[in-house]
């Protein structure tokens, strides 16, 4: 048994003897910050208000795992605080960074498994680097999706993939997908009507129709369901999936539309079904079903599952600010790792797709956090397959109103924004140890 | 929330301030209510009426704390006295929103039955109906005012707003359509425009806008606020109707008022330009509110816009206004750094001001400034003889200065001195300063530079002096004439041979009794130039000088910088990389951090 391994179990076994609740919160022990010229002996990275640095943390993290180093991610302690021994490139690493780090002796990190032992509290290794593939067309700035700029600031690693590496088959070389901005319905995400003309507009006009050709399929909104398609048997195959915005929703209509025409007129040259609803094949879903399609060419809505409508200024509804739900860590690792932050309470933030209804998720969809009193879920999780989806409405958690044109968010200014450390917990997830699950 | 402003709008005061004024008040009331009860009602009007303004300010003063509840007795209070006080009842609608209490009905049907056709009350009966009602309450108070008011937009024009305000768009259409076909479409334009651009349909407001614009010219600045806000993706379609599917003068105006509202002043001025009013007087308010417009933008681009739009303002106008319109836009020019335009605005006006002489000395300092400022001292020296008896000491005194400051530049310095001999002014101590400095005395410049403290002169130039005056301090010497040099080439702008000079009077000085502190001061301004070939050597020079030093940390910021804008991110990084390491306490590390994200490619470059 291993060292630390040995620890835990011994610190579990004296909780045990105290005779203290599984769920018993203890006031969290803490270790000593500051220089320490020794090597040895453990090194925390808080992740709690302490840690200025809460985005760049997560990529501290990622690079150690890529050296070869094993952490531990300690669930619900210090805010989802990690954990390994000492190394001091790692230290290095983090100097440069700006991330905290604190330094702790075998009797600290005793006491630290003490508290995880008797509270709601889980220590989960992880192991591997995942690799991370970000779906989205080659050429594009960065900074029109929250993902890449989360991997960029935190120094993250990813390839670029788009339509020609997911129906070559290429997905298989990844264990982790994101998927941010996409229409998967292929209606150029609604915008063709209002922003018709605007070079960016052309250019992926272009980039859709010219892949559509390469692969030899009748129509943009086609080419993109076989491209959905792929991605759920990517899930299906044990991947793990990310999904942002109008991405969430699209993907799912994509599902569901095979073989039925849902797009307007100027994507396929013939206009949508207007029995399509009644068409819909949601058995082929993730996440949602019964959902009724807004077929309208000029309203930039796809369907009720969104609550929030930005684009549908009649139904719009307004900002609030959404709940991370407290799972049992012991019981549930996959959900609170998914939560883990610093902030339970957070400011609502529009997208193309912000929220979805509660009423449109499929039976067994795990809902991480919600608003409140409204109809509407955030943020949702679920096992398709062997793999796992995960879904997170809005476009950009620092810039509530994103515009068409806005500038790119810089993310120094929001070191330690809660939205994106959600999205980071997504990139540390496949790296976790699998275990049987109790979810 | 709305909140209400204006000059009878009070200064916030401190809560316990208000509260121990409030208490009065109402004691007040009392006391007014027993005292005057046997009153005649001429007697009673006058006092009532100030407590009731000083109840509603008071209430002003609770609602800026956010103290809604006691903001709403306050309100209440008023109304107890005066039912049909708009102020009060306006107020009391305002806090019963923000703290979410139920509606003002009590109130409202008070006043609406001492005053049936006020408008405010009946648009707030509206709002109230809305934000609480349900839909056929709503349609039935709006009906109500339709019938005491058929002939007017108003009733149409609140029910609107305020289903606007509640988001049913749909229902404010139909409320429009109907009232512009009862009192006609002109009236309700602005209305049907806003309620084109809450739906997105920016085209339409415009078209809307433009026809209101051309019936009322005043409505502009509302139609340029309600259009630019139209997304960025919209805005050429809305340029190229207004300038060309409309194209005639009052739409041409409305886009040159939007491009200003756009940031594109350049494109403004050319409308505007070819669009202006032949009447005088309203050609005059709409270059007016041009010359306002640009005149926010800040931008050498917008001033010049904005002179363009007072050199034509100055045209159309005569006596003291084309007088003002001309120094403004003298200064103006002169902000946009076109010196020459600025000059010619100036002559023009000192011939003309023979006949109106209240302005032309005011005109005259620019003149004498931008004649000393460019070059030109004598005849600046000369200018200012003639016109110093009708200026006020301090512009006298500063132009003597900047005629110092400018023989200075031209090497004359015993005419410099003459020019100030008289003057005892904290500006001419730094003057002398200055002089003592690039003859290489540091000690009388230090001497010269705490005398003038940090008021003389502008800003910028008090920082300047401080920073001049906190780097001799740190040279142990006190008397270096090579660094006296530098300076000097440096003030006349021969910056090249300045940072060879810099170099030479570090060398002559021990490597921590300046020459870091020379070195440094060079290699920044070697970089703030771009001239990094040269920045660099100076920088590291500094790091090999003194490389525990106060100095060090900031020098290699400044060398990464400078090896950044060089475009050598390598060079950049590995600077970076060393001082966080190197100097961790440095409160330069989080800068240094960010520049290190920003040569990664991590974050957006600012």
């Amino acid at each position: 048994m291993k060292r630390r391994h040995f620890l835990g179990s011994l610190a579990a076994g004296l909780a045990a003897l105290a005779g203290r609740g599984a769920h018993a919160m203890a006031p969290v022990p803490r270790v000593i910050g500051g220089r320490d010229d020794s090597v040895a002996g453990w090194l925390v990275i808080p992740m709690d208000d302490q840690q200025p640095e809460q985005l760049k943390a997560y990529g501290l993290i990622y690079r150690a795992l890529k050296a070869g180093n094993r952490t531990e991610w300690l669930l619900n302690y210090r805010a989802g605080t990690f954990l390994m021994e000492r190394d001091p490139a790692v230290e290095k690493d983090a100097a440069l960074s700006g991330v905290q780090t604190e330094f702790a002796t075998d009797s600290d990190v005793l006491d630290i498994r003490a508290q995880i032992a008797s509270s709601n509290m889980d220590s989960i290794p992880l192991e591997k680097a995942p690799k991370i593939g970000v779906y989205q067309v080659r050429d594009a700035l960065p900074w029109d999706d929250a993902v890449k700029m989360a991997l960029e600031y935190a120094d993250v690693d990813y390839d670029v993939v788009w339509d020609a590496e997911v129906l070559g088959g290429k997905l298989k070389e990844y264990e982790w997908l994101h998927l941010h901005h996409e229409d998967f319905t292929g209606q150029y995400s609604k915008f063709f009507l209002n922003y018709a003309g605007q070079p960016w507009l052309n250019t992926m006009i272009r980039n859709n129709e010219e892949m559509q050709r390469q692969w030899g399929y009748p129509s943009v909104p086609e080419e993109k369901k076989a491209v959905a398609r792929k991605i759920r048997q990517y899930v299906q195959d044990g991947g793990f999936l990310f999904a942002m915005c109008s991405a969430t929703e699209t993907i799912e209509l994509a599902l569901a539309a095979e073989g039925v025409d849902i797009a307007a007129a100027y994507a396929d040259k013939t206009p949508a079904d207007p029995a399509a609803n009644a068409k819909m094949h949601w058995d082929r879903t993730m996440a949602f079903e019964n959902a009724h399609l807004e077929l309208s060419p000029s309203i930039a809505s796809f369907s009720d599952i969104d609550g929030h409508q930005v684009n549908n200024l009649p139904l719009r509804q307004p900002l609030g600010a959404f709940k991370l739900f407290n799972f049992s860590a012991k019981i549930d690792p996959v959900p609170s790792m998914l939560v883990q932050c610093h902030k339970q309470i957070i400011p609502d933030y529009y997208g193309l797709t912000t929220s979805f209804m509660q009423r449109r998720l499929k039976p067994g969809v795990i809902v991480l956090a919600d608003e409140p009193g409204a109809p509407w879920a955030k943020y949702i999780h679920g096992d398709y397959g062997t793999g796992t989806w995960t879904f997170l409405g809005g476009h950009d958690p620092e810039d509530p109103q994103h515009q068409v044109g806005d500038p790119p968010t810089d993310l120094s200014l929001h070191p330690k924004s809660p939205g994106y450390r959600l999205i980071l917990n997504n990139v540390l997830f496949p790296a976790a140890k699998k275990r049987e699950l109790k979810t | 929330m709305t909140r209400a402003s204006g000059p009878s709008a009070p200064s916030l005061r401190s809560g316990r301030a208000v509260s121990r004024r409030l208490s009065a008040r109402l004691g007040i009331i009392v006391l007014a209510v027993a005292v005057t009860l046997p009153a005649t009602a001429q007697q009673r009007q006058v006092p009532l009426a100030t407590q009731v303004a000083g109840l509603v300010n008071d209430g002003l003063d609770l609602e800026r704390d956010e103290r809604y509840p006691e903001a709403a007795e306050i309100y209440r209070s008023a109304l107890r006295i005066d039912p049909v006080n708009v102020s009060a009842l306006l107020g009391l609608e305002r806090v019963l929103k923000a703290s979410k209490q139920p509606t003002l009905m009590p109130q409202l049907v008070r006043a609406l039955a001492r005053d049936p056709r006020n408008t405010v009350f009946r648009a707030m009966e509206l709002r109230a109906w809305v934000a609480s009602g349900p839909a056929d309450s709503v349609a039935a108070a709006a009906r109500r005012w339709i019938a005491l008011a058929p002939e007017s937009p108003e009733p149409y024009r609140g029910w609107s707003q305020a289903l606007m305000q509640s988001g049913q768009l749909d229902e404010a259409q139909r409320v429009l359509t109907e009232g512009a076909q009862r009192v006609g479409q002109e009236q309700l334009l602005p209305d049907l425009a806003q309620l084109s651009a809450a739906r997105g349909q920016w085209l339409e407001a415009a078209r809307q806008w433009h026809s209101a614009v051309r019936g009322v010219d005043a409505l502009t600045e509302g139609a340029t606020e309600t259009l630019n806000q139209a997304p960025a993706g919209q805005r050429d379609a809305i340029r190229t109707l207004l300038t060309k599917t409309l194209g005639d003068p009052s739409a041409r105006r409305m886009a040159a008022d939007l491009e200003l509202a756009w940031g594109r002043p350049v494109q403004a001025w050319v409308l505007m330009d070819g669009a202006v009013p032949q009447d005088r007087a309203v050609a005059a308010q709409a270059l007016e509110r041009f010359s306002d417009r640009a005149a926010v933008l800040r931008t050498p681009q917008g001033h010049r816009a904005r002179a363009q739009a007072l050199d034509r303002l100055a045209s159309v106008t005569t006596g003291v206004a084309q007088e003002r319109a001309r120094v403004d836009a003298a200064r103006a020019y002169a902000d946009a750094g076109e010196r020459d335009a600025a000059e010619k605005m100036l002559q023009r006006l000192a011939a003309d001001s023979v006949r109106a002489p209240t302005g032309a000395a005011a005109a005259m300092v620019t003149l004498i400034d931008l004649l000393a400022r460019s070059g030109r001292v004598e005849e600046a020296e000369a200018q200012y003889r003639e016109w110093n008896g009708r200026m006020t000491y301090e512009e006298a005194s500063g132009l003597r200065n900047r005629i110092a400051w400018g023989w200075i530049l031209q090497g004359d310095f015993l005419t410099a001195k003459t020019v100030i001999a008289d003057d005892s002014s904290i500006a001419s101590l730094a003057v002398r300063g200055w002089m003592a400095l690039f003859n290489g005395d540091l000690k009388l410049a230090t001497k010269n530079f705490r005398a003038a403290g940090p008021l003389a002169g502008t800003r910028d130039e008090s920082i300047k002096r401080t920073e001049i005056a906190g780097l001799i301090q740190r040279i142990e010497p006190d008397s270096v004439p090579e660094f006296g040099k530098a300076m000097y080439l440096l003030a006349r702008g021969d910056t090249a041979e300045a940072l060879v000079q810099f170099a030479v009077a570090a060398d002559s000085l021990p490597p921590r009794g300046g020459r870091a502190d020379v070195l440094f001061y060079a290699g920044r301004v070697a970089k703030a130039k771009g001239d990094h070939t040269r920045a660099q050597p100076l920088l590291l020079g500094v790091l090999a000088a003194d490389p525990t030093g106060a100095s060090a940390p900031v020098a290699e910021f400044n060398l990464a910088e400078s090896y950044s804008l060089a475009g050598k991110p390598r060079e950049s990084i590995k600077h970076l990389e060393h001082l966080i390491l190197t100097y961790p306490q440095s409160a330069l590390v989080p800068e240094a951090r960010r520049l290190l994200d920003q040569e990664r490619g991590k974050v957006p470059r600012s």
